[in-house]
């Protein structure tokens, strides 16, 4: 047996895999000795290892191969470096080596506090910004609904080829009855109701809810009990089930609820049961009362407008249960076919998830991309300057390795610091992620689940686990920064070998700076240009100064339609008395989203083919005068007036935008439709007699068509009261809630709203997405305008002497700073290159999303093209300046 | 030559140890082999990388309890592959050894009525 080591086996010379290569990286940091006697064995092992783990064709066979190496590198290297006696290997030797490193590391951080602190502030930037996104994303995306089992859950809705119809009863009580597919089935109309419960009276949303439903999402009673197919049946009575939070609020302990009796607009329904606690919401639809739903017979195909949820049966797929709901669908149509002629409407089953939350997957990817731009602008900005720094750390290093310290401990060093620098990054950035999700969640209040998005452990792993990735990053550019193949450590010479390559490492890092920048700022501007668009459309109607509230009659209270005329005309009275008051008016829908509904119709003259979906519009009814109180102008024929009423023909006002769409360069006035499946011999026609000016009833960003008929004609007991006010800074709404109070005390106290704030919260939710992407965009500019600047003040820092010789040489200074500021924009101008190949991503992420600006506006793309290269050349300004000052003779003397 | 020291300041030996004895115990193996033998016969419970590998192999070598097999015909570029390592006869007392103190401590336990009875 020899004492000495055998000679070492010459490296095998086979192509290397990058793992590979990373662990002839690593096992450098074995005992030179043990290296010697062992390299070319444990390579081997490392082959032999992967290729057996390859042919077992394991899932994830290359991590599951770092991991291993890894652990082994972290037992043994230690262990031998200690050369100790024995085989076995205590945890704590590990531990105790790896704490020194850590302060080791921690201590050369404090030394350079400048450097640390700038590293720690960018990665805090760019982790907070990204961990505040991810908590975004998690809640709304990625989160399981609540729900026993959530994929089994669908939501049916019925759509034709142009517009979604939703539910009728018709259409419910013919799938609950011939279905198969589900396990239970029910369905939720969604109501706004006047809750009270002794004296008090509160207005609360909801709606009215099926057993089957709550069968389907599995949902169980806090106190109390759930409500049961009897519920549900016609004559039946009237219960209701409450949340937690109402509960208290009517009968102090929520658990006192059930067996009570509760008005619900001023009917008396007994509570059955009470939701547990935090349940606000049903598949998706807030509220805080649930009556049970009767399910009365119906006597035509309509309304619409309930939302079915099913839960699939156990090993039923989606394809199949969509056939048999279109099968239903066929099957059911001869039977309501005289008022409902819509052939192409069917029930199709969605995944609930995706009804909830598909309209915003797309935005929110599109916000995760910017953020991520983001973070791989920061890190190539901490590339660079950890690049510079060990540069200018060279001596420091030299000097540590001529007193001792191995390669091995270097790295260590240098990984430690790095691991540091990340995580610190990471937990410096909790707070900034915490303002985000903040910030986002008041202000984009339209997005679904996002109330309960917020930083919780898996936001935190997150972060870290970005920090780790930076703190990667940070050190494998330091260790590369260290030195080459040569294995020695560079002393502080200036134009080492090292160094060209690190310029031009840094280079191509502001290269790639440039080239992210760029798309992400043209999104910011794109999605700026369309909310200005948003926000310039016009209203229609004069807002200033007009408050609304709205008001529901109680059926039961308010039984026959002679006591609802009553009230219009009292409260019209009434509040017109009220001083500061300019006038008022009743309508049941509001711009600039709300309409009362969309209704169909057929053009008398000009009727769709059978079989085919009508046409429809937003539809509400008006009482005379109060589309002028809105401050819509009448454009032809009539107004409506007092006169029409039940006795005399249906009429009705329509947009401009309506006539001009259905009777383009003609009059509307004059022609007659069947609105809402009437046809001639049910319920007749409805004449138009006037055209009246556009105004948004679908929201912002839909068209202007409009239709109004006579309130008195089409009457019903849920409204609103608008209030022109004649000096719009008046404070009129307790003085208009007394008024009302003395009218009727029983209805729940009124909330007025101003048709401003209305407006203005119509633009809430794509300000917010705009204003998150545009400060993203910002900070990618400031740091890759940064970067560029530090690159350069690096370069000219460098080539100092050179520079002076140059100045010597008789070149001037207004060359030498062209000099630099064209290197500058050189490379600025080599990323806006490949960044503008980049945005043609910017076009399918925003697609969709942009209102009347197309995602591919050459005028954008140039605009912001100009806007980096002027911060690219004033960032190299700078720099260039102080190169321009250098002095020659003191440079040269300084070498 | 090291001498071989006494075998009780040997014990007990660490499962790294014994597994690596235990698996040069039918036959010689090269590296690879005896850390997949070991996996095995633990049932992936005892898994070793090659720092731990040859640390261990090391030190078993210079305390005389396994010896390398020379190979003198295979070409250097195979050569590594071939470096197979074989139990000697201390290797071989070390191991009956350290057998016998197991065995006296199962029969502890089994006394203490904390073994299954197989």
């Amino acid at each position: 047996m020899s004492a000495t080591p055998k000679p070492p086996f010459p490296a095998p010379g086979r192509p290397r895999s990058l793992g590979e290569r990373l662990y002839r990286l690593a096992i450098r940091a074995y005992p030179r000795r043990f290296l010697a006697a062992h390299r070319a064995a444990m390579i081997a092992f490392y082959r032999d290892r992967r290729r057996e783990l390859r042919r077992d064709g394991r899932r994830l066979a290359g991590l599951r191969l770092a991991l291993e190496m890894a652990s082994d590198l972290l037992r043994s290297v230690p262990l031998e470096r200690r050369r100790s006696a024995s085989c076995p290997h205590p945890v704590g030797s590990l531990m105790r080596v790896l704490l020194s490193d850590l302060r080791f590391a921690a201590r050369a951080l404090r030394a350079r506090p400048g450097f640390t602190l700038t590293v720690v502030g960018i990665l805090a930037l760019a982790i907070g910004a990204n961990a505040g996104v991810f908590a975004l994303v998690d809640e709304v995306l990625l989160a399981p609904l609540p729900y026993s089992e959530p994929d089994r859950l669908v939501r049916i809705r019925q759509v034709n080829s142009r517009y979604e119809l939703t539910l009728s009863m018709a259409d419910l009580l013919a799938i609950l009855e011939r279905q198969n597919s589900f396990e239970a089935v029910g369905a939720l109309d969604r109501t706004t109701l006047g809750v009270r419960s002794g004296n008090r009276v509160r207005s609360a949303d909801g709606a009215r809810v099926t057993a089957g439903l709550l069968e389907a999402l599995r949902l169980e009673v806090a106190a109390g009990r759930n409500l049961l197919e009897p519920d549900n049946r016609p004559g039946a009575p009237a219960t209701a089930l409450l949340s937690w939070r109402l509960a208290g609020e009517l009968f102090g302990d929520p658990r006192d609820a059930p067996g009570s009796t509760v008005y619900l607009d001023a009917r008396p329904h007994t509570v059955a049961g009470v939701l547990p606690a935090g349940v606000r919401r049903l598949a998706g639809v807030e509220g805080d009362v649930w009556p049970a739903l009767a399910l009365e017979p119906p006597s035509r195909r309509g309304p619409f407008g309930m939302i079915g949820v099913g839960r699939l049966r156990g090993g039923t797929t989606l394809e199949t249960a969509a056939g048999e709901l279109g099968a239903i669908s066929r099957a059911i149509f001869p039977l309501w076919a005289d008022g409902f002629q819509d052939e192409e409407a069917t029930f199709v089953p969605m995944p609930l998830r995706d009804a909830l939350v598909g309209e915003v997957r797309q935005p929110l990817l599109a916000l995760a991309a910017a953020v991520a731009i983001v973070l791989a602008i920061a890190l190539a900005n901490v590339a660079n300057l950890v690049l510079a720094r060990a540069t200018s750390r060279r001596r420091e290093l030299a000097v540590r390795s001529a007193l001792g310290a191995s390669r091995a401990g270097l790295f260590r060093l240098v990984a430690a610091e790095g691991m540091l620098l990340g995580v610190a990054g990471a937990l410096a950035a909790l707070p900034l992620a915490v303002a985000v999700v903040h910030g986002f969640r008041s202000r984009a209040t339209t997005v679904p689940r996002i109330a309960e998005a917020a930083i919780d452990g898996r936001t935190v792993a997150f972060a870290l686990g970005v920090g780790v990735l930076a703190g990667i990053v940070v050190a494998a550019m330091a260790a590369a920064a260290l030195g080459g193949r040569t294995g020695r450590v560079a002393t502080g010479v200036r134009g080492t070998t090292g160094d060209a390559g690190h310029e031009r490492l840094r280079g191509a890092l502001i290269v790639a700076e440039f080239a992210l920048a760029l798309p992400l700022l043209v999104g910011a501007a794109l999605l700026i240009a369309s909310l200005l668009n948003l926000a310039r459309v016009p209203l229609g109607f004069d807002p200033d100064g007009l408050l609304a509230t709205r008001i529901q009659l109680p059926a039961s209270v308010y039984e026959d339609v002679e006591r609802v005329f009553g009230f219009w005309s009292e409260a019209t009275d009434l509040l017109e008395q009220v001083p500061g008051v300019a006038s008022v008016g009743l309508v049941t829908g509001l711009p600039p989203d709300s309409p009362r509904w969309f209704n169909n119709f057929d053009l008398a003259d000009r009727p769709v083919e059978n079989g085919t979906p009508q046409p429809v519009a937003p539809w509400s009814q008006a009482a005379p005068g109060a589309l002028e109180v809105l401050g819509v102008p009448l454009l032809q024929g009539r107004s409506l007036q007092p006169g029409d009423d039940f006795d005399s023909g249906a009429v009705a006002l329509v947009s401009e935008s309506w006539a001009r769409r259905h009777y383009p360069g003609e009059s509307a006035v004059g022609r007659r439709m069947y609105a809402g499946g009437c046809t001639v011999d049910t319920c007749g026609d409805v004449t138009v007699v006037g055209v009246v000016g556009d105004v948004k009833f679908a929201g912002l960003d839909a068209g202007s068509e409009a239709v109004y008929t006579p309130l008195a004609q089409e009457p019903s007991r849920v409204f609103w009261l608008l209030v022109r006010a004649a000096d719009p800074g008046g404070d009129l709404a307790p003085r208009l809630t007394d008024a009302l109070r003395s009218l009727d005390d029983q209805l729940p106290p009124p909330v007025w709203s101003a048709l401003e704030d209305r407006v203005d919260a119509a633009l809430a939710t794509p300000r917010a997405w705009t204003a998150l992407v545009a400060a993203f965009a910002s900070v990618s500019v400031a740091l890759a305008a940064v970067g560029i600047f530090g690159v350069l003040s690096y370069l000219v820092g460098r080539r100092a002497s050179e520079i002076g010789i140059r100045m010597a040489l008789g070149a001037n200074r207004a060359r030498v700073q062209r000099m630099v500021v064209a290197t500058g924009l050189r490379t600025a101008a080599l990323g806006l290159l490949v960044g503008l190949a980049l945005t043609l991503w910017v076009r399918r992420a925003l697609d969709g999303m942009l209102f009347e600006v197309a995602p591919g506006d050459p005028r954008v793309l140039l605009a912001m093209t100009v806007v980096l290269l002027g911060i690219g050349a004033l960032a190299s300004w700078l720099p260039a300046r102080r190169a321009a000052r250098t002095d020659a003779a003191s440079v040269m003397r300084a070498d | 030559m090291n001498q071989p020291r006494a075998l009780e300041a040997e014990l007990p030996l660490s499962p790294v140890v014994l597994h690596t004895l235990l698996a040069l115990v039918e036959r010689p193996r090269h590296g690879y082999a005896i850390a997949r033998a070991v996996e095995e016969m633990t049932e992936g419970r005892v898994k070793m990388g090659p720092g731990t590998l040859y640390g261990c192999l090391s030190r078993l070598r210079e305390g005389g309890w396994i010896r390398e097999r020379e190979e003198s015909d295979e070409d250097a570029a195979h050569a590594e592959r071939r470096r197979t390592y074989e139990l000697t006869d201390d290797g071989r007392l070390l191991l009956e050894a350290e057998a016998g103190r197991l065995a006296a401590d199962v029969d502890l336990l089994r006394a203490h009525d904390l073994l299954d009875r197989r």
